[in-house]
C-alpha cells in the first residue's frame, strides 16, 4: 500500500480545503515549523485509525477530549472537517474519507461506509502504521522496563498475545458470574453432594463415574443411561415407600376383638342351669309357701295349749306333729337359692359390644387397599360380623323368652316344658356365636398378619437404600445438568489451557524475536550511527514474567546503559533504528514510511547516515519525510532530486491561518497539474506556477532521455540535456525552441514588473504545450492524480 | 519475518483445544470477536442442561 494524495479540510492546522499530491517515491516537506507538515500525517493517522499518536502517547489525554482537537479553531462554521487519502494497492486507488461528526467520525472505503480499514487489509495497531511521529522516536528509551516490553511486544504484533489472554480470561469470569451457569451449578450440586465423599468438590466429579455408579446401584450396569436409570431407581423406590406406607385403620382393625371363650362357656352354664334352677326355684318357693303357711298355722297355737286348735278349741296337733311342722317352717324358710337368670343376663350382654373386626376401620382398609384378596377377605369378615349380631340379637331375644318361661317355670307346681325348649334353643345359638366368633376373630388375626406383614415398614437396610434410591433418582433426573456443568467445567479448562498456552507461545516467540529485532535494531543503528563508539547491542528480556525488557550496549566493548549513557541524537538513532526494524521490516502491508522530523538533535553524520538509509529503504518503498531542517532538507534534495520520482513540497506561513504550500519538485504530471490547478492564483501562486513549468520542462528532458536511455552526465544543465536530446533525434527544432523559451518562462524580473509577471493564459498556454509533447513523446505516459495545494477551490479537470 | 505471531501461535494452539470448542477455534483463527463464539456455546451447554 502507498499514499498518493491527502486532502484535508478544517482540520487542525487547516481551515480551508488543502490536496497534496504524494504519488512520488521520495517525498520531502519542507517547511518552518508551525506550517502545517505534521497536520498532514495527522490527518493521515486520523483518516486511517481514527485517533493520533500524539494523541495517544499524551499525558494529559484528557485535553483531547470531544472534537474540539480535531476541527481547525479558524475554520468557517458551515465548513465540513474531513481529510481523505488516496492510497494505492496493487495499482488500484482506494480512497478513504473520515468526516467528523459530532464527536464521532464516519469512515467511508470507495464512498462505501466502513467500521475501519482491515477491509483493505491493513492492521490498526499501533505498531503497524506506517508513519514515526515525532513523540514516538524517544519512547522507547524514556519508558520503564513493563512499559518498555510492552511498547516491543506491540512493535513485534505481540500485543495481541495479552488482549486475548485478557478476553480468555474475562470470559472465565464472565462465566463464573452468569446467573443461569450458577443456577446451574447449583442444581448440579445439590443432585450430586450426596455422592461427594468428603473433601471432594461437587462439581469435580465425572458425570460418566457419577452414572456408572448410579448404574449400577440399580442393577442396570456401568452403561446404563440417564433415563433408564431413573426409571428403574423410581420403580424400586416405589416398591419401598409402598412397605413404608401402612394403610389406615390396619393397626386399630382388630383392637378391642374379645375372646368370647369364658362369656360362651359361662352363659352356655348359666343357661343349662336355668331348669334345675327352675326346679328348686319352684321347690324353694313350695317349701317357702308350705313353710310359711305351716308357721302362719303355728303362729295362732296357744303357746299354753299348743294342742288346741285355735278355732275349734279342740285338740288338733299332737306333739309329734306340731315338732314336725316347727322343724319343716325352720327348714325351707329362708333366703332364695343362688339364681341363674344373672349370669344368663351377664353372659348375653358380654356376648355383645366389639366384635373381633372394627368395621370403620375395615372399611377405611378396603377403600385403601382396592381390589384384592385382603380386601375381599375384609368384605367377608364384615358380612360374618354382621352375621355375629344378628346372632347376638337373636341370643338376647331368646334369653328374654327364657327368663319369661323360667319365671312360669320356677312358680309354685309351674310347668318348664317350654323352659326346656327355649333352654335347648339358647344354648344352640350361644354355642354358635362362641364358634363363628372365634372363627371369625381367627380370621381378623390372620389377615391383620397378612397385612401387617405386607406393609412391614423398613428396616435400617430398607432405609439406607431407599435413600440410595433416592439420590439415584435425583442424579438421574439432573443427569444432562450434570453432564452441562461437566462440560462447561471442560470448556472452561480449555480457556485455562488456552491462556497457558499463549503464555508459553508469547515467552518462547517473544524471545525469539527480540532475538532477531536486536539484532535488526543493531544493524539499522550501526548504519545511523557509523564509526561510534557506542553501539547498541540489543534488548535484553529482563523478566519474563513481570515482563521486562532492558536495552544493552557497549561503550569501546565495555557494556553501558543505553538509557542513562546515550545522548539525545544517540537515544533518536535507536528510536529509528527500532521503528525501522518494525515498521518497514516488519509491516508487509505498507510499501511506505512517513517520517515527522526524524533528525531533531542530530548531528550532520547522523542525518547522512539517516539519508543513506532512506535512499536504501526507498528501493523498494515509499519514503515520506518531513522537516524544519533546512540542512537536512537539503540534504535529502541532494539525495534524491535526480530521482525522476522525486517530490518536493515546500510550506511556509501565509498571512494568514491557511498554510501556503508550493511544489518545488516533483515529477512532469505532477508538476504540471500543480501549475495549472494554481494558475488562477494571486501573483506569488501564479510565480509558482511558473516555477513548476521551469521544473517540469527539466523533468520533460530527464523523463526522455531516460525513455531514450541516453546517458547524461551527473550535473548537467536543462540547456544541455535540450540539445542532446536534439542531437539523437529525441526533439525536433520546434520543440528544442519551445523547451527552451519554457526554461526560461517567469525567471527574470521582478513581482512589481507586469510584463514579465507570469499570467494565467500563459501559465495554461505553456502546460499544454508540455502536454502535448508529454503525449507524443512520453507513451508510457498515464494521467495522474489532479493537485490543489494551498487551500484553493476544487481541482479543474485537466485540459 | 514474524508477520502475525500471535495468529501463527493460534495455528499451533488451536488444533489441540477441544474438537467441540470449534466455534471458539474458528473465531481465534478468523480474528474474529471471540464472545459470541463463547456465548453461543454456553448457550448450548444451558440449552443441554
Amino acid at each position: 500500500m502507498r499514499l498518493e494524495r491527502i486532502v484535508i479540510q478544517a482540520f487542525r492546522g487547516y481551515p480551508d480545503r488543502a490536496e497534496i499530491m504524494l504519488s512520488g517515491d521520495v517525498v520531502l516537506l519542507a517547511g518552518e515549523n508551525g506550517t502545517g507538515k505534521t497536520s498532514l500525517t495527522e490527518a493521515f493517522e486520523w483518516v486511517l485509525f481514527d485517533s493520533i499518536v500524539r494523541k495517544e502517547r499524551s499525558k494529559t489525554r484528557g485535553e483531547y477530549q470531544g472534537s474540539g482537537w480535531i476541527r481547525s479553531v479558524h475554520a468557517q462554521p458551515d465548513t465540513e472537517t474531513f481529510a481523505e487519502v488516496t492510497l494505492n494497492k496493487d495499482g488500484r486507488r482506494h480512497v478513504v474519507r473520515r468526516i467528523l461528526v459530532g464527536n464521532g467520525t464516519e469512515l467511508t472505503i470507495d464512498g462505501k461506509p466502513a467500521a475501519d480499514v482491515k477491509a483493505l487489509g491493513l492492521r490498526t495497531e499501533d505498531a503497524f502504521r506506517p508513519f514515526l511521529g515525532q513523540c514516538e522516536i524517544q519512547a522507547l528509551i524514556d519508558s520503564e522496563q513493563q512499559s518498555r516490553w510492552e511498547q516491543l511486544s506491540a512493535i513485534l504484533g505481540f500485543a495481541g498475545f495479552g488482549q486475548l489472554r485478557e478476553q480468555l480470561q474475562r470470559l472465565r469470569t464472565d462465566t463464573d458470574r452468569d446467573e443461569r451457569v450458577k443456577r446451574l451449578r447449583e442444581r448440579v450440586t445439590r443432585a450430586v453432594q450426596p455422592l461427594t465423599a468428603p473433601g471432594m468438590e461437587p462439581l469435580e466429579q465425572a458425570p460418566e463415574d457419577l452414572r456408572a455408579r448410579a448404574g449400577s446401584f440399580v442393577g442396570l450396569g456401568a452403561d446404563a443411561a440417564w433415563g433408564a436409570i431413573g426409571v428403574q431407581a423410581q420403580r424400586e423406590l416405589d416398591a419401598l415407600l409402598a412397605r413404608d406406607r401402612r394403610p389406615p385403620g390396619l393397626d386399630v382393625l382388630a383392637v378391642g376383638a374379645k375372646d368370647l371363650g369364658a362369656p360362651v362357656a359361662e352363659t352356655a352354664a348359666a343357661i343349662r342351669g336355668l331348669l334345675a334352677h327352675a326346679e328348686r326355684h319352684r321347690e324353694w318357693h313350695e317349701a317357702n309357701q308350705r313353710a310359711s303357711f305351716a308357721s302362719q298355722g303355728l303362729d295362732l297355737v296357744d303357746p299354753e295349749h299348743p294342742e288346741v286348735c285355735p278355732f275349734c278349741q279342740h285338740s288338733t296337733l299332737d306333739a309329734e306333729r306340731r315338732d314336725t311342722l316347727e322343724a319343716e317352717a325352720q327348714q325351707t324358710s329362708g333366703p332364695a337359692p343362688s339364681d341363674p337368670r344373672r349370669g344368663l343376663l351377664d353372659g348375653i350382654a358380654a356376648l355383645g359390644g366389639v366384635g373381633p373386626l372394627n368395621a370403620d376401620a375395615g372399611n377405611l382398609l378396603i377403600e385403601s387397599l382396592g381390589e384384592g384378596d385382603e380386601a375381599a377377605a375384609l368384605v367377608a369378615a364384615e358380612g360374618e360380623q354382621d352375621a355375629l349380631e344378628d346372632l347376638r340379637v337373636r341370643a338376647k331375644r331368646l334369653a328374654d323368652a327364657a327368663l319369661a318361661a323360667y319365671e312360669s317355670a320356677s312358680r309354685p307346681r309351674g310347668d318348664a316344658s317350654a323352659l326346656e325348649g327355649m333352654v335347648a334353643e339358647l344354648l344352640g345359638v350361644v354355642e354358635e356365636i362362641g364358634q363363628r366368633h372365634a372363627a371369625l376373630r381367627a380370621a381378623v388375626e390372620a389377615l391383620v398378619l397378612r397385612l401387617t406383614k405386607r406393609f412391614s415398614g423398613l428396616d435400617e437396610v430398607d432405609k439406607k437404600r431407599m435413600g440410595a434410591l433416592q439420590m439415584a433418582v435425583l442424579l438421574a433426573e439432573n443427569g444432562s445438568a450434570v453432564e452441562a456443568a461437566w462440560r462447561l467445567r471442560g470448556y472452561q479448562e480449555q480457556l485455562r489451557f488456552l491462556v497457558a498456552e499463549l503464555e508459553a507461545a508469547e515467552k518462547s516467540r517473544m524471545a525469539a524475536a527480540l532475538k532477531t529485532l536486536s539484532g535488526d535494531i543493531a544493524r539499522y543503528y550501526e548504519e545511523l550511527s557509523p564509526g561510534h563508539h557506542i553501539k547498541i547491542s540489543g534488548i535484553t528480556i529482563r523478566d519474563t514474567k513481570r515482563r521486562q525488557a532492558a536495552l544493552a550496549a557497549t561503550s569501546h566493548g565495555q557494556p553501558v546503559n543505553p538509557v542513562t549513557m546515550f545522548s539525545e541524537a544517540e537515544g533518536n538513532c535507536l528510536g529509528l533504528s527500532l521503528y525501522f526494524s518494525q515498521r518497514v521490516d516488519r509491516n508487509p502491508g505498507w510499501l511506505m514510511i512517513m517520517l515527522d522530523d526524524p533528525v531533531q538533535s542530530m548531528d550532520q553524520g547522523h542525518e547522512e547516515g539517516l539519508i543513506h538509509l532512506l535512499a536504501r529503504i526507498s528501493r523498494d518503498r515509499q519514503v515520506i519525510v518531513m522537516t524544519h531542517e533546512r540542512r537536512f532538507a537539503s540534504q535529502v534534495e541532494a539525495q534524491f532530486a535526480a530521482v525522476n520520482s522525486f517530490t518536493k513540497y515546500v510550506f511556509e506561513r501565509g498571512s494568514g491561518p491557511d498554510p501556503q504550500i508550493a511544489l518545488a519538485e516533483g515529477r512532469l504530471s505532477e508538476l504540471l497539474s500543480y501549475a495549472e490547478a494554481n494558475a488562477e492564483g494571486e501573483l506569488a501562486r501564479r510565480e509558482s506556477c511558473a516555477g513548476a513549468v521551469r521544473k517540469a520542462v527539466e523533468r520533460f528532458c530527464r523523463e526522455l532521455a531516460t525513455a531514450k536511455e541516453l546517458r547524461l552526465k551527473k550535473g548537467v544543465s536543462v540547456e544541455d540535456m535540450i540539445d542532446r536530446l536534439h542531437e539523437n533525434k529525441a526533439i525536433d527544432d520546434l520543440e528544442v525552441g519551445t523547451l527552451h523559451r519554457l526554461r526560461k518562462f517567469g525567471n527574470r524580473g521582478s513581482h512589481d514588473d507586469e510584463s514579465v509577471n507570469p499570467a494565467t493564459s500563459a501559465i495554461l498556454s505553456n502546460i499544454n504545450a508540455l502536454r502535448s509533447m508529454q503525449g507524443k513523446h512520453l507513451t508510457n505516459h498515464k494521467p495522474d492524480l489532479q493537485v490543489l495545494a494551498g487551500g484553493g477551490e476544487s481541482p479543474k479537470a485537466s485540459a | 519475518m514474524i508477520e502475525d505471531p500471535l495468529k501463527d501461535a493460534l495455528e499451533e494452539i488451536a488444533p489441540k483445544l477441544d474438537p467441540r470448542l470449534e466455534p471458539l477455534a474458528a473465531a481465534l483463527l478468523a480474528e474474529e470477536p471471540i464472545d459470541d463464539a463463547w456465548g453461543g456455546l454456553l448457550q448450548e451447554i444451558l440449552d443441554a442442561a
